[in-house]
Formats: structure tokens, C-alpha cells, sequence
């Protein structure tokens, strides 16, 4: 029922009257008009400040500036034969402690066929921004890392049943956020059903 | 010259071309933006969700399926991103999200009047900003964005059904909060 759209005049005459004649006869949607129709004349007043002029075209070479930050070194021979790999577990058991306990050998050797699923490029990913995320971890007595998916949604919430926790240490917020992929957060969502956590 | 659909940007933005990628984010930085600043209040936090979410774009493009539009996938990822952003703000001592989300204080406000810095004073700004987040980006998409509920069902991920339910909560309870207000 386009109410909105009536309301702001938007609708050719027929919708119009359709609209009209339902709402003689619908309590429910009669409600949901009246309602919106005092949200409206509200919304008259509500001009949010536009953004400063420069601010459109300014926005896209600041983001460019970001991603050519953020542009990966190519990976040599002893960094994708060794390190990686060991980067690898290093991380699925860390994210893998963080969300729940997993300390059975049962489990690790379940974590680390799993860990083959992983792509290799995003390891890479994990192990620069880890460096980063050293300097944090310098300062902070604990840390709790919240995982995204690379469409923003946070992977524990991607678990049934499971909702996000994350707080402050000493005042100083101890979040940090890894974005990964949804190929990964699949991976992960199947290691704590698999661990049943 | 006609303008390049998303998808032939995309395709060439696959293909390397860099340029492909600018012009979508000309195509769309109003719009996530607007969507971010009215989720958290404030210009300088749109700000920085809008970059996150194009550097996300830039990072998905390659993996795009493109069974939505893309315009619907970016709408979830401002969705998500402003989410995550609006959770960091909040956030002062260990509780679970959902109780975060709906945390009423004892002398009756709502966490999120308290702890986002928003810039709305007005009654309706002030009302908006009141709902827990999820009916706040409901109550958003489909009032300013006017997106029917089939399309906020898919952003948000959830059933129409309970779209609809979130957005009529949100409506009574801005009409009640303004009522209230004026009544003083």
C-alpha cells in the first residue's frame, strides 16, 4: 500500500482513488496514513545541513588515497611457502578462541582441514593487517575482534542464535574490526557448528 | 554518449579499468551518503562510513554476483557499515548487541539519544533518533528513501512481513514521541 507515495502526492489519480476507497473501509491501514500524514508535516522542518560544497568532489580522491594505502606487496616465495600457512592457523585459532574454546586435538586437526578452504590472498590480507593491529594490541590489556564479512555483516551474527559482544577496556574502546570474506565467514560459521559453540 | 549501466562499469572494472570504479562512486556517493548520515547523525561519521563503504565496494566488485542491484547491495553495506559504526559509539560497557540496541536508561531515555552525537534538535529528528537502530534504517529507507518493502526486506535480510512490522512500530512511535512533545 503506497501511503507514503499518496501522501506526498506522487500517485496517478486512479492509485489515488483506489488508495482512498481502501482506506474508507481498512482501520489498519486508516491508522498507518494518519500516522504518517502527522510524520510528514513534521518533516517539512527537518533539513538536515548539506554537506560543504567541496565535500562531492573532494570525497572520491580521498578514498582512492585509502585504497592505494591499503594495496598489497607482492607475496614472495618463502612468505606464500612458510609464513602463510602458519599465518593461517595462527588466525583461524585465534578467531576461533575468541568466539568459543576449541582446545581438543580433535578440533584443531577439524580447524585446520577447514583452514584449506581459506583463500590464500586473503591470509595474505589478514597477516599486513595483523601488523597493524600489533600497534593496538600494545596498548590495550585485552581485545575482542569483531569480524565482518566483506558485505559489512558481522560474522557472529551470521551464527543462529549468537548476537555480537564487545565493550571498552579503561575507557578506550578495544574493538577492531577485520573485514573478511563471506567465503570466510562461512568457514568460520562452520567451525563453531562443527564445534557446536 | 549514453551513460554505461552498473553492470558494464563493473565488467569493466573487473577488466581494469580503474576509471569504471570512479564513476560509480560519482554514481552513488549522494546517496550512501545520506543513507549513512542519517543513520548516525553527524556529518564527520557519514563521512568516514561513506569511504568505508566505497573501499568495500572496491574490494567486492571482483566477487559481485550481481544477483541484486547494485544499488541494493550497496544499501546493505551502508547498512551494515553504520551499523558497526553506531555500535562503537554505543558501546561503553560489555552487554550483548540486542540488549544494546534496545537499552532504555533508568531515568527513561534511550541509549541512543544519549550517546550518538546528533545533530537533530527537532522534534522529528529527535524522535527518529530515538528507535532502536534497526526500525531507525526501516523507518529510513522506506519513509526518505520511499523503497518498497520488498526491496528493504532484501537489504536488511529479513522476512517482508516482519519489514512491515518493524516499519509500523517505528511510525507509532515517532507519532507518539511528536504528540508527546507538542503537548508539553
Amino acid at each position: 500500500m503506497q501511503l507514503l507515495e499518496d501522501l506526498r502526492g506522487e500517485l496517478d489519480p486512479e492509485t489515488h482513488s483506489i488508495i482512498t476507497s481502501h482506506l474508507d473501509s481498512c482501520a489498519a491501514c486508516k491508522e498507518e496514513y494518519e500516522t504518517t500524514k502527522i510524520i510528514l508535516s513534521f518533516s517539512a522542518m527537518e533539513q538536515p545541513e548539506a554537506p560543504p560544497e567541496n565535500y562531492w568532489v573532494s570525497l572520491l580522491p580521498r578514498i582512492r588515497t585509502k585504497i592505494d594505502a591499503q594495496v598489497l606487496p607482492p607475496a614472495d616465495g618463502f612468505l606464500q611457502r612458510y609464513l602463510v600457512p602458519l599465518a593461517a592457523a595462527i588466525v583461524l585459532i585465534i578467531i576461533s578462541l575468541r568466539i568459543g574454546d576449541i582446545g581438543s586435538v580433535s578440533n584443531l586437526e577439524n580447524t585446520q582441514y577447514i583452514l584449506q578452504q581459506v583463500p590464500e590472498t586473503e591470509l595474505q590480507e589478514y597477516l599486513q593487517k595483523q601488523s597493524i593491529v600489533g600497534i593496538h594490541e600494545s596498548k590495550h590489556q585485552s581485545r575482542e575482534t569483531i569480524l565482518t564479512s566483506d558485505d559489512g555483516a558481522v560474522v557472529s551474527d551470521l551464527i543462529a542464535g549468537k548476537s555480537s559482544v564487545a565493550g571498552y577496556v579503561d575507557e578506550d574502546p578495544v574493538l577492531m574490526y577485520e573485514t573478511i570474506s563471506n567465503q570466510t565467514a562461512n568457514v568460520i560459521a562452520s567451525i563453531i557448528a562443527s564445534n557446536n559453540l | 554518449m549514453m551513460e554505461k549501466t552498473d553492470s558494464e562499469l563493473i565488467e569493466a572494472f573487473t577488466n581494469g579499468d580503474e576509471s569504471s570504479f570512479n564513476e560509480l562512486v560519482k554514481r552513488y556517493q549522494v546517496r550512501v551518503y545520506w543513507i549513512a548520515r542519517r543513520s548516525i547523525g553527524n556529518h564527520a561519521d557519514a563521512d568516514d562510513i561513506v569511504q568505508e563503504v566505497f573501499i568495500r565496494m572496491y574490494r567486492g566488485l571482483v566477487n559481485f554476483r550481481q544477483e541484486s542491484n547494485l544499488y541494493t547491495w550497496l544499501y546493505r553495506v551502508t547498512v551494515n557499515v553504520s551499523l558497526n559504526a553506531i555500535r562503537k559509539k554505543k558501546l561503553k560497557e560489555f552487554l550483548p548487541f540486542d540488549d544494546i540496541l534496545e537499552n532504555i536508561l533508568p531515568d527513561g531515555s534511550h541509549t541512543d539519544s544519549r550517546v550518538l552525537d546528533s545533530e537533530y534538535h527537532t522534534i522529528l529528528g529527535s524522535a527518529i533518533d530515538r528507535l532502536p537502530a534497526k526500525q531507525k534504517f526501516v523507518f529510513n529507507m522506506r519513509f526518505h528513501d520511499e523503497l518498497p518493502f520488498t526491496e528493504i526486506a532484501k537489504i536488511l535480510k529479513k522476512s517482508v512481513g516482519g519489514t512491515k512490522a518493524n516499519y509500523f512500530h517505528a511510525i507509532k512511535k515517532v507519532t507518539e514521541y511528536i504528540k508527546r512533545e507538542i503537548n508539553r
